[in-house]
């Protein structure tokens, strides 16, 4: 019997015809992706779609900031806030606030706001980090969101709907896009086993084909499932010699199916993936340098876990993956990361510990390979936080006003758009939903959102459903 | 009017400018018809953009300035149509292209009038009610306007602001046609009636073929006509082996036993294929693969996912009621009604399990994404469960897509908008209730002998209490007595116990007159203040009120009823006031309760007089929440007041929807609480209570009062204390007496409702003996009690719905935003299929909607599962769309043969296992894999089944495969669900880890959360459950091969069969691959094949460094040729 390295295995390239059909039906669930290597078309998208407009970015990474970071502690000051800290608070009704006890007081924010950089954006001492990059930030101060729920507003920032089954951004844009690297998924999710809330529907590509849904690395133990062999070279080797002959015969009984063919190949590939993924997934070719930079080197596990994800994430933008997404740890019982209802100083300087230093170098990372030009970088939880409070060290739900931040790919850094009221509560400036962040992101690819459509259940579905306007005064 | 570069406006310019020039000038009154007769609003627009139009205007008005009396007419003409033309004409004018929502805007009529909403956009003197303002003001919940434009300049929206509030002059003069856009939809409407699914299927006379030597059936015939007509021939019929592995997956999900294809490959009599078929048919694995099906077409979990994927109320019982209904082979028709009304038909009793099964069947409409909790978007929670729901009936019952028309009328269908509201008013006069799905009590007989047992308990009690209450010093009571300290610090109120009358005793005694006096006060004071709302003493005291469960059906309790301890020392908990309990018998009973409807804008305050305890929960109930979060869990372990005020319903005032909300009081034990187990850790309810299957609750009385006011205990029981036993200067004699008397009176079962409170506080304070250690004959009842009470079968309960005393029509949402209504639809059927009757107003209709849907009467309802059926079997439908017959769907290529098994399917008796044994028993489907190369050319997508395609196992069968093949599947059918195996957990949202192989059972057992549903199905293309899949994806992907190669699942049941195969220790090498072979691809092997894997076994032996004689005994090696065994694509595709 032969011995061959997993790496010497080619594909078959006997006279099996593979239909089309079978071809796109192979080409699917994330890591499947793979097992297209070496094929130069690409037909898992819409060329004919494309550009509607002129591209400013080729890929995104999403830093998800799960359960909704606090803007007035993080980049939206309110020094009247802060004054009145500790005053009953009153405030006009928005029907986006979420219904609260009486008795709520202020509470200003236990962090100190600078200006930073050449453009003095205003940053609090939660994020230090960041401030020395705050010069390609753009910072939005006006978002609104629909329910101040996380499944909800997770569910609206992924997908554009609250409940209804939708893909996610990332899948829409793979599918939009293709691929840029056809050996690789168009949506990557860095996850860590933690579920936001609205589960698994945030990543999926619900009636989208399936090879858009998000291909998930995990940031501790294995990153991809069953990717590590479960026997020896050799053994695994005999296994496949083994079922190359009964499957060839299978094959041929059947008459060359498709399915049977595809499936065939399926295994050459899955071998191949072995090796392959895992040198994807490796940061341990990276310079101690970079690896200090993005805090890899930090001691707790969480910074540590943080911290590669975001190195993966530019490794995996390098190699051409269209749209990646990280998730962050929650390292305790909250219900999402940065959900803070009480514990706010303690767990949001956690968080910001977490996520600050990597975020930082991952833009400088970007910037100085000279990928941010091309690469947007969102960071946005699905919500803010009440600058008001029925205690004195938590916030809750806040969707009637709150702040994210988009970096390079087209965008103007160093700037602030929108705003809140003195006290941060609705925004009164520039208001903008998910459906513009949205529109502006697929803009900054080349899309135009009315456009990008896929014709499901009788109707031609939209990222932005029936909403959504670019936010044209963010960009370069 | 266009203003934009837009082609398909290009030709509503040149009609603006035709009709405009040829007449229909506007005239101002008063205003000099000559000076007016050439400005035309086309003019205008133009000069707008031109920017002569204000030059123009302004030189006109100065000119007539003296005539015009009117400044809010200039104001108009200068400020207000100038806009209008330019921003609104394009679609709201008589010449739009395609006139927007039915709003015109060129007329004053039609701002009147309103557009489909049918209410004015423009209320003069009033801007910000104005929804036309709002709409310019991009205010949110209405659509921005002008659409997809910056929003018109603030001083526009000002001047717009300004004239409203001056009374919107406008002297537009003009009709608006009322009923264009309706006559039109009404001719279009009409038209689409005639699309060819919702025609009556018609049984055609079977097609006569020349190649009758082929066909078996009349399904045949008409394949075979059409692939006559076609030149074409059908495939050969398909090998034995092959033919019963097929059987054996279609029919059961799971390949054929070993002895069942020895019995088939030795059978050679023409009807051997009909016995396998039957004996199929007839096994219990039919109806589980079969369930599953249909839990793809009504997206079964048994969470509800979102944010804290709580779980479906008992969903797995669901389960088990199609495993069951698939069984028994339940007229299709019948399902249908119970899925949507099964809580309004006659009961249909399952005689094995004594299970209600209609009642469990709605657990149906409840399926799908829930928010949780009953917040201030209660709106927009209830709009989510209806458009799923109104999504499920539409697809899976009609093949139609009928959610489309939440927002707008369909824009192929025969549906328009009011249908959906005409749904959605009916599915929301339902209440989302738990139900007790006991057809039969099971608990009679034992609830006879504990009746007996407390009977002698009583007697007992009575008999040690009388002693207890013997006169002189050493009794208990006296006893008791003495131990108690006297109180120094006395007040002057009047004491409600025993022992605080007693501690008074012997400092500053309780007066005639003090206590007089007081009850006067408290008397006086109930008087003026309380209202009854319900006596739960008897058994009519309640109009209203509905319960249900065991516990309250058994739990009727007279004065001074005994509450037998289940555990513990004593030998009762306490004696009860006449009410209604649910644990009257034993805690693991049910109940619920629930109150009339109640004003959540005029809050009730009322007080009930009651008990709770571990974890029975207190809400008040919004309509239309799934999970009332208004939920307590107060623990009152004697019988109290205790009030509340049925308001702080704030967040529910104020909605757009200016009706009030629909709210009632509920109390319910655990089983019977649709909301338990609630999210994790709410109200401090841990894990552990949430797998404790006790809880009660009970109620004597509610009474209604102002706040503040509660009801007063009016002391009535220690009236004696002051009459007849006044005399009696020893205090301790004096109480004695008192209880004395109720004792006697309660063994006489002459107990009052006084005496059962003075009895309980007596025995709650020690004054009369309850332990066990004290008693032989009480010990011994007790344990009798115990032990009988444990056999007492516990409610089992689901959650199903119950109606609304009323039902409630629904408001239309314009553009599908519950944030703008327009105006309320009757509750009734989808327009396509009328209803001959209008509704009764106290009808919900849901019983009318379930009778007609599964009407014969109905030509989609036959049509869409029988194809359903089809689609299972061959692995595609006659309609490839299954979910979808309408427009966007595909026509079928034998609408014939459609017709022909819709037809006889109803003249079946609805029996879909006949239609399945038709369908395998004919030739089409036992036809080879292996299709004709000339066929596959002239027909590659199989359109006229000139071969039957070969399937890859969908994810269960894969997985159960594994199973059965290593020798790790149970038997056992239903139960509650089995976790997962899941990489990490997830506590907060009850995601935890099962067992790597699910305890061997079948993977419909297994717990589907929204969540995080299972990763190894999902693999496989199991969908993600959150609506309606009738055609699943069948992918090919690296991760499968990736699955079958490493996963520790496939891993794990390689182990398992190596080692049965090692245990099992006969035969050759040879011997046991060829068992494993036949056994994992249903057939016998070649002797190539055969040694094919005994050298993947050596292979495997040498490289684990084996010896070839301990080989047979190695499970490592014989793991590897499972594990190789289970990769083959023989394994995973049935030909």
């Amino acid at each position: 019997m032969s011995r061959k390295s997993h790496l010497e295995l080619r594909p078959y390239t006997g006279n099996v015809s593979v239909s089309r059909r079978a071809w796109l039906q192979s080409c699917s669930l994330g890591w499947g992706w793979l097992a297209w290597q070496g094929l130069a078309a690409d037909e898992g998208f819409r060329a004919d779609l494309l550009p509607h407009v002129a591209p400013r970015a080729k890929r995104v990474i999403f830093l998800f900031m799960d359960g909704g970071v606090s803007h007035v502690d993080s980049f939206d000051p309110k020094p009247i806030l802060t004054e009145r800290s500790g005053q009953p608070a009153k405030w006009r009704p928005d029907t986006r606030s979420q219904a609260v006890s009486a008795g709520r007081k202020w509470l200003g924010s236990p962090w100190k706001f600078h200006q930073h950089g050449q453009s003095g954006l205003w940053v609090s001492s939660l994020f230090p980090r960041v401030t020395e990059v705050v010069d390609e930030l753009c910072v939005v101060r006006s978002m609104t969101g629909e329910t101040p729920l996380h499944g909800a507003q997770s569910l609206l920032l992924h997908t554009g709907r609250s409940i209804a089954a939708a893909p996610s951004i990332g899948s829409w844009i793979s599918w939009g896009l293709g691929r840029e690297n056809v050996q690789l998924p168009g949506y990557v999710l860095l996850n860590n086993d933690w579920i936001p809330n609205g589960g698994f529907q945030n990543f999926s590509s619900s009636f989208l084909p399936a090879m858009h849904q998000a291909a998930l690395v995990r940031a501790k133990g294995t990153p991809v499932d069953n990717i590590v062999p479960a026997d020896s070279r050799d053994l695994q080797q005999a296994k496949l010699e083994f079922l190359r002959g009964q499957d060839r015969q299978f094959s041929e009984r059947q008459g060359g199916a498709d399915e049977i063919e595809s499936s065939i190949r399926n295994y050459e590939t899955a071998a191949r993936m072995q090796t392959l993924v895992p040198d994807l997934c490796d940061v341990s070719k990276e310079t101690a340098a970079t690896l200090s930079m993005y805090g890899a080197d930090r001691t707790d596990s969480y910074d540590q876990l943080y911290a590669l994800q975001c190195l993966r994430a530019r490794r995996l933008v390098e190699a051409g993956v269209r749209f990646v997404e990280i998730t962050c740890p929650n390292t305790h019982s909250n219900n999402s990361p940065w959900d803070q209802h009480g514990e706010l100083k303690l767990r949001h300087a956690e968080n910001a510990r977490i996520t600050d230093q990597p975020v930082a170098a991952l833009i400088r990372d970007l910037k100085q390979r000279g990928l941010l030009d091309d690469t947007l970088v969102v960071w946005a939880g699905e919500m803010g936080r009440t600058p008001h409070s029925s205690g004195t060290d938590g916030r809750d739900h806040h969707v009637s006003g709150y702040t994210i931040w988009l970096a390079g790919g087209g965008v103007r850094g160093g700037m602030t758009f929108g705003a809140t009221d003195e006290m941060g509560m609705s925004a009164v400036e520039n208001p903008l939903d998910i459906h513009d962040v949205h529109a502006t992101i697929l803009h900054l690819l080349g899309l135009d959102h009315e456009r990008l459509t896929y014709r499901f259940g009788g109707r031609d579905m939209r990222l932005t459903d029936v909403h959504g306007r670019v936010i044209r005064d963010i960009l370069v | 009017m266009i203003l934009r570069a837009h082609p398909r406006a290009e030709s509503g310019i040149l009609r603006v400018v035709v009709v405009r020039r040829t007449g229909c000038q506007q005239r101002l009154p008063g205003v000099d018809g000559a000076v007016m007769a050439s400005w035309s609003e086309r003019d205008l627009s133009r000069d707008v953009r031109t920017g002569w139009c204000s030059v123009l205007v302004i030189l006109f008005l100065c000119g007539c300035s003296s005539a015009c009396a009117d400044d809010r007419l200039l104001f108009f003409e200068q400020k207000i149509r100038p806009i209008l033309v330019q921003h609104c004409y394009q679609c709201h004018s008589a010449e739009s292209p395609e006139l927007q929502a039915g709003l015109r805007l060129d007329v004053r009529a039609g701002w009147q009038k309103g557009g489909d909403a049918g209410e004015p956009v423009i209320i003069p003197g009033e801007p910000a009610d104005s929804p036309l303002l709002r709409a310019m003001q991009h205010e949110r919940g209405v659509s921005a306007m002008p659409p997809d434009q910056p929003r018109l300049s603030a001083a526009v929206l000002a001047e717009f602001s300004q004239w409203i509030s001056d009374g919107a002059v406008d002297p537009r003069d003009g009709e608006v046609p009322r009923r264009d856009r309706q006559r039109e939809w009404e001719s279009e409407f009409q038209e689409r009636l005639d699309w060819w699914s919702l025609q009556g299927p018609v049984a055609v006379p079977v097609p006569v073929v020349t190649g009758s030597s082929w066909v078996r059936g009349p399904v045949d015939h008409f394949i075979m006509a059409k692939l006559e007509a076609a030149g074409l021939e059908p495939s050969a019929v398909a090998d034995r082996a092959t033919l019963l592995r097929r059987l054996s997956f279609v029919l059961t999900g799971l390949p054929p036993q070993l002895s069942l294809q020895q019995q088939f490959l030795s059978d050679v009599s023409p009807d051997a294929a009909e016995r396998v078929v039957d004996q199929l048919l007839s096994s219990p694995q039919f109806g589980e693969r079969w369930a599953r099906h249909w839990m793809d077409v009504v997206h079964y979990t048994d969470t509800h996912g979102y944010e804290w994927d709580v779980p479906v109320k008992h969903a797995w019982r669901y389960r088990d009621y199609l495993i069951r209904s698939f069984n028994q082979d339940v007229p299709y028709q019948r399902f249908v009604m119970e899925q949507i009304a099964g809580d309004l038909l006659e009961p249909r009793l399952d005689s094995e399990t004594g299970l209600n099964e209609s009642l469990i069947a709605p657990l149906m409409l409840r399926l799908g994404e829930r928010r949780h909790g009953d917040n201030s978007a209660a709106e927009g929670i209830s709009q989510e469960a209806v458009s799923s729901m109104v999504d499920t009936l539409g697809k899976a019952f009609l093949g139609t897509t009928l959610a489309c028309t939440q927002c707008h009328d369909h824009k192929l269908d025969a549906v328009e908008q009011r249908d959906y509201y005409s749904l959605s008013g009916m599915l929301m006069s339902t209440r989302f209730s738990s139900r007790t799905v006991d057809a039969v009590d099971p608990n009679v007989s034992i609830l006879e002998s504990l009746r007996e047992i407390r009977g002698q308990l009583c007697a007992v009690l009575a008999k040690r209490w009388l002693e207890a209450l013997r006169d002189g010093d050493s009794s208990t009571f006296a006893a008791v007595l003495q131990a108690v300290p006297a109180d120094q610090q006395a007040g002057p109120s009047v004491p409600a116990t025993l022992l605080d009358y007693w501690k008074r005793a012997r400092t500053n005694p309780v007066t005639g007159e003090q206590f007089r006096v007081e009850q006067q006060l408290r008397i006086a004071a109930n008087a003026a203040n309380l209202k009854v709302l319900a006596d739960f003493s008897r058994a009519d005291g309640a109009s209203g009120w509905q319960w249900d469960g065991f516990g309250m059906r058994h739990g009727l309790a007279a004065d001074g009823e005994l509450v037998v301890s289940e555990e513990g020392d004593r030998a009762i908990v306490q004696l009860l006031p006449a009410g209604r309990y649910s644990y009257l018998w034993s805690a693991r009973l049910a109940g619920l309760l629930q109150g009339p409807e109640m004003d959540p804008l005029q809050p009730v305050t009322f007080s009930v007089l009651g008990v709770t305890g571990k974890f029975a929960s207190q809400a008040f109930v919004v309509d239309r929440a799934l999970n009332p979060e208004r939920m307590q869990f107060p623990s009152r372990p004697q019988p109290v007041w205790s009030t509340v005020t049925a308001g702080q319903f704030d967040s529910l005032e104020g909605t757009v929807d200016a009706a009030a909300r629909r709210v009632y009081f509920e109390l319910a034990t655990k089983s019977l609480n649709n909301y338990f187990p609630p999210r994790v850790g709410y109200g401090g309810v841990s894990e552990a209570e949430c797998a404790d299957e006790r809880s009660w609750f009970g109620v004597s009385r509610i009474v209604q009062h102002a706040p503040g006011h509660p009801p007063q205990d009016e002391l009535r029981r220690f009236e004696p204390l002051f009459s007849e036993l006044s005399g009696e200067s020893d205090w301790q004699r004096r109480l004695r007496l008192l209880v004395q008397a109720a004792v006697l009176r309660w063994q006489q079962h002459q107990c009052t409702s006084e005496d059962a409170l003075l009895l309980n506080d007596a025995v709650q304070s020690g004054l009369l003996p309850v332990d066990l250690a004290g008693d032989a004959e009480t010990a011994d009842l007790v344990a009798s009690w115990r032990q009988t009470a444990s056999k007492l079968q516990p409610d089992r309960t689901v959650g199903s719905v119950a109606e609304w005393p009323e039902g409630r029509d629904d408001r239309l949402a314009i553009r599908g935003a519950y944030t703008d209504l327009g105006s309320t639809v009757p509750r009734g059927m989808v327009r396509m299929f009328p209803e001959d009757q209008p509704l009764n107003a106290g009808e919900s209709g849901r019983l009318r909607l379930a009778r007609r849907l599964a009407s014969e009467r109905n030509p989609l309802l036959s049509r869409v599962w029988v194809n359903r059926v089809w689609h299972y079997l061959f692995g595609a439908g006659l309609v490839r769309t299954t979910d979808d017959f309408g427009h966007l769907g595909e026509q079928p290529v034998h609408p014939e043969l459609l017709d022909y098994l819709a037809v006889q399917f109803m003249r079946d008796g609805w029996s879909t296992k006949r239609l399945i044994r038709g369908l395998v028993l004919s030739a089409v489907w036992q036809q080879s894999s292996l299709a004709d190369r000339r066929a596959i050319d002239v027909d590659p997508e199989n359109r006229l089944w000139h071969y039957r395609p070969l399937r890859r196992l969908e994810a269960e069968a894969l997985r159960d495969s594994l199973l059965m093949v290593s020798g790790r599947l149970t038997s056992e059918l239903y139960g509650p669900t089995v976790e997962p195996w899941r990489v990490a957990e997830d506590a907060s949202k009850r995601l935890f880890r099962g067992p790597l192989d699910g305890g061997g059972r079948r993977s419909l057992y297994l717990e589907m959360t929204l969540m995080e549903p299972p990763r190894f199905l999902a693999l496989f293309n199991q969908p993600l459950p959150k609506q309606t899949t009738g055609r699943r994806d069948v992918t090919t992907t690296a991760d499968q091969a990736l699955a079958l190669l490493n996963d520790p699942f496939v891993l794990e049941m390689a182990g398992h069969w190596s080692r049965m195969l090692v245990q099992d220790g006969s035969g050759t090498a040879e011997e046991r691959a060829a068992v494993m072979l036949s056994r994992a691809l249903s057939r016998p092997p070649s002797a190539a094949e055969v040694e094919g894997l005994v050298l993947l076994a050596r292979e495997s032996a040498q490289l684990r460094g084996i010896e070839p004689s301990g080989m047979m005994a190695a499970e490592a090696v014989w793991a590897d040729a499972a594990h190789a065994v289970f990769n083959l694509k023989e394994f995973l595709y049935v030909p």
